[in-house]
């Protein structure tokens, strides 16, 4: 039986629902200088209720977004520092044996996952063990201990982030867990007229100030109103055709050894959704795919070891990937010619 | 989950970005056709292109038909492309798409077409926002290519083979001259109809041979001799009729008292020209060949003389209208009939000199006969060829005249020969002479050359040698 049909979102909601994330945009830029493609891919992500690996070196401000974040939208935060000695337990919680009622009995100690954003640092160096207790928890977004389902709060949302250095003694996390990361966003270095800017108005272990703009509620609110996005079919028709040609049976993917699955199909869809909804629109657009492409698509494609020795990467097949694949699928004429516009 | 899109807004916006994307997919759909029906266009245009020239070349009439059977192509072929193009036509929903995406409308109207959201504003600027540019370079030689073939098939000189073969060639003349005697001579009845056919198959024979054969020289030798044969036939069944008229009435005329060598004569003259006419290749019609063909040759002398005279009369008659006819049909010498017999039936006296002697009466005679000049050595000069004159038709073959020098005394013999290659005109009707005292046998040839001679021209310039 299908589920009952979402109401449209309309105009006036859609621009309502803009005002606020724009808000919510100004005061993360103010927390993080210069990065204004990371914070709008975060708030996509948020948005979308997806998961977002960042990958960058330490000291980018990858700590202060989760932090400004948390603050702004009024919501608690955790962040777990990920080393090779972590157990699973020290992320979803352990079972203590507590006396109740002049009885000795387990009790559960939530751990940090339970807090709706988690900054899972430097995630790379836990053993899959402990990567897979989280991921789990991010997929099914409750905790198992002892046969008792504990549900995570709502939102709940993970930044991880990965070292791109010093990668002796980590554990690279294995496809199928990337896969449950709706992005991965890589964090550039900031710029002269950035780290200007950071001289002049941050100091070292004085936190910026910042106001709550959307509550737990009104997040969720948008949300839902992510759900309400319409999305078009010629739109839906280019995020398949988009995946579809990540496989490396596709002349176009040439080195790709694995390409996108259909949760990047419905990742596309959801980061489409939102974006559209950030930008005020009742619709996913064209643009929308192409904006969220590389971030959901990048850390899907597994490359063979001939593209990687060529130096090929998967950033370099999705962009060869979105200049091939066009919205509109049917080839013209040879009398006609596509316009530039 | 799905989003309920049954929501419809703004039909008038609808109706205006529905009507872009009709016409956007209209112009792509019409992109496509082309392409596929250029080509054909093209081979049409090269098949046409010899279809017209063909045309041209071999039947002009066909050329309307060239035309119409190209348009037809060109219009099949244009069904053709659309249905094989079908498949690659781009629907409205398509065209949308690209037009949204190249305004940059974020799929605003495929939004809105389900019923999702308001239509775009109906002032876009679409000036210089089309999503198409019309390659038309190509389009446009390929047909201009094909126009110019055609153009050039029609102005291109072509000969006309159908002209070609439908040109008339005219049978040699010497055959159409001879046809037209001989029509003349059936329409007049002057000759007897197995003659004209014998004629007419000659004539068969020689237009058989293929037209592009009739000047040649083969051809043009027989018609000629053809010509000359007939002429020399119509001329002898001419001096037989002559002979035997003239043999009819003398014999009709002559008195019992007349002595019986001069009927005997006449008798012989009949005789043997009704031989002549009988084993000639023209033989006469009408009265005068009933006449000779009831009798034998030798019995005509037994005939009455009322009998003789009719005979006479109709060989008259016969000879009259082998004149008339001839003179009708032109291009016949009638000199070579020889002269006029008009001999209306003498009557002699039987008693002056002349009957008593054997002589023709000059009291009975007739007044045709008793004119001068009938020829004969005692009945004036004749018509003798011999005679100095211009030099004509030098190196022919048929008639030379020497030029006489102006002292005919210092004259070679040569130089006096009068060269004809033609038979002698013996005019058999002329008078035999007295009879009384002897016969002169044979009589002069009145009214012919004195003397023929068939010479080549080196043969008389061995003659000129001699005498030199």
């Amino acid at each position: 039986m299908n589920p009952p049909a979402l109401l449209p979102l309309d105009d006036a909601h859609a621009r309502h629902a803009a005002e606020s994330i724009g808000r919510l945009r100004r005061v993360l830029q103010g927390v993080l200088f210069g990065q204004n493609d990371l914070i709008d891919l975060v708030i996509v992500g948020v948005l979308a209720r997806g998961h977002v690996l960042l990958e960058g070196l330490p000291g980018l401000g990858k700590t202060e977004l989760v932090k400004g974040m948390a603050r702004a939208l009024d919501l608690k935060h955790k962040r777990v520092q990920f080393t090779p000695d972590l157990l699973p337990g020290d992320i979803t919680g352990n079972p203590v044996l507590e006396e109740v009622d002049g009885r000795r009995a387990f009790t559960f100690q939530p751990g940090p996952v339970f807090a709706n954003i988690l900054l899972a640092d430097e995630i790379n160096r836990a053993s899959p063990k402990t990567q897979s207790a989280l991921l789990e928890a991010m997929q099914e977004r409750c905790v198992t201990v002892m046969g008792q389902t504990h549900p995570l709060p709502n939102p709940f949302l993970v930044l991880a982030t990965q070292n791109p250095i010093e990668l002796e003694g980590t554990y690279p996390l294995p496809e199928a867990q990337l896969d449950r990361f709706l992005f991965k966003v890589d964090v550039p270095a900031a710029s002269v007229e950035t780290l200007e800017r950071i001289v002049l108005e941050r100091e070292i272990g004085v936190p910026p100030e910042v106001p709550c703009v959307i509550d737990a509620h009104a997040l969720t609110t948008l949300q839902d109103e992510v759900r309400r996005v319409y999305m078009p079919p010629p739109v839906a028709n280019f995020i398949a055709r988009l995946v579809a040609a990540t496989a490396p049976t596709n002349p176009l993917a040439a080195g790709v050894r694995y390409g996108a699955s259909p949760r990047a199909a419905l990742a596309l869809s959801a980061a489409a959704r939102a974006r559209g909804l950030c930008q005020g629109r009742i619709n996913a657009s064209y643009e929308d795919v192409r904006d969220v492409a590389l971030p959901v698509l990048r850390h899907r494609l597994v490359l063979d070891y001939g593209a990687r020795l060529e130096g090929l990467t998967p950033d370099g097949i999705v962009a060869r990937l979105l200049d091939a694949v066009p919205a509109h699928d049917k080839p013209l004429p040879t009398s006609l010619k596509a316009a530039k516009v | 989950m799905p989003i309920d899109t049954n929501l419809a807004r703004d039909p008038a916006g609808a109706a205006h970005w529905e009507r872009r994307a009709r016409l956007l997919a209209a112009e792509i759909n019409a992109g496509w056709w082309l392409s596929s029906w250029l080509p054909t266009a093209l081979v049409i245009g090269i098949a046409g292109t010899f279809a017209l020239l063909w045309a041209r070349w071999q039947a002009v009439e066909l050329v309307p038909f060239a035309w119409g059977a190209i348009g037809v192509a060109l219009v099949v072929a244009g069904v053709a492309a659309w249905f094989t193009s079908r498949p690659r036509f781009e629907s409205v929903g398509s065209a949308r798409v690209l037009l949204e995406e190249r305004l940059g409308l974020h799929a605003r109207l495929s939004s809105a077409a389900a019923g999702v959201g308001d239509w775009p504003g109906r002032r876009i600027d679409l000036d210089g926002r089309w999503p198409v540019r019309v390659r038309a370079t190509r389009p446009v030689m390929l047909l201009a290519l094909v126009g110019t073939m055609l153009a050039a098939a029609m102005a291109i000189p072509v000969a006309d083979a159908g002209a070609f073969r439908r040109r008339s060639i005219e049978a040699p003349a010497d055959a159409e001259i001879v046809s037209k005697w001989i029509d003349e001579l059936q329409r007049e009845k002057a000759i007897d109809e197995r003659s004209a056919g014998a004629v007419q198959e000659r004539i068969e024979e020689i237009l058989e041979r293929p037209r592009d054969a009739w000047y040649e020289h083969a051809t043009l030798e027989a018609a000629g001799t053809l010509r000359e044969q007939t002429a020399a036939e119509l001329a002898a069944l001419a001096r037989n009729l002559a002979a035997a008229e003239q043999a009819a009435a003398s014999l009709a005329a002559s008195p019992s008292s007349t002595a019986s060598s001069e009927k005997q004569r006449d008798s012989q003259a009949l005789a043997a020209a009704a031989r002549q006419l009988a084993l000639g290749g023209m033989r006469p019609a009408g009265d005068a060949g009933e006449k000779l063909g009831k009798e034998a040759a030798e019995a005509l002398a037994d005939l009455s003389p009322e009998q003789l005279r009719e005979l006479a009369a109709a060989l008259r008659a016969n000879r009259s209208k082998l004149k008339a006819a001839l003179a009708k049909a032109a291009n016949f010498d009638l000199a070579a009939l020889g002269p006029e017999s008009d001999c209306e039936g003498c009557k002699p006296c039987g008693t002056c000199k002349e009957c008593r002697d054997g002589k023709p009466c000059k009291k009975g005679a007739c007044a045709a006969c008793s004119r001068a000049g009938r020829g004969g050595i005692n009945r004036g000069p004749g018509e003798a060829p011999m005679k100095a004159g211009a030099e004509e038709d030098l190196g022919a073959t048929r008639r030379e005249l020497v030029t006489a020098p102006t002292d005919i005394e210092r004259s070679a013999a040569g130089e006096l020969l009068d060269v004809v290659d033609a038979e002698h005109a013996v005019d058999e009707s002329a008078y035999a002479g007295p009879q009384a005292g002897g016969n002169i046998a044979p009589t002069a040839d009145g009214g012919g050359p004195s003397r023929v001679d068939n010479l080549l021209p080196r043969e008389q310039d061995a003659v000129r040698r001699f005498f030199k």
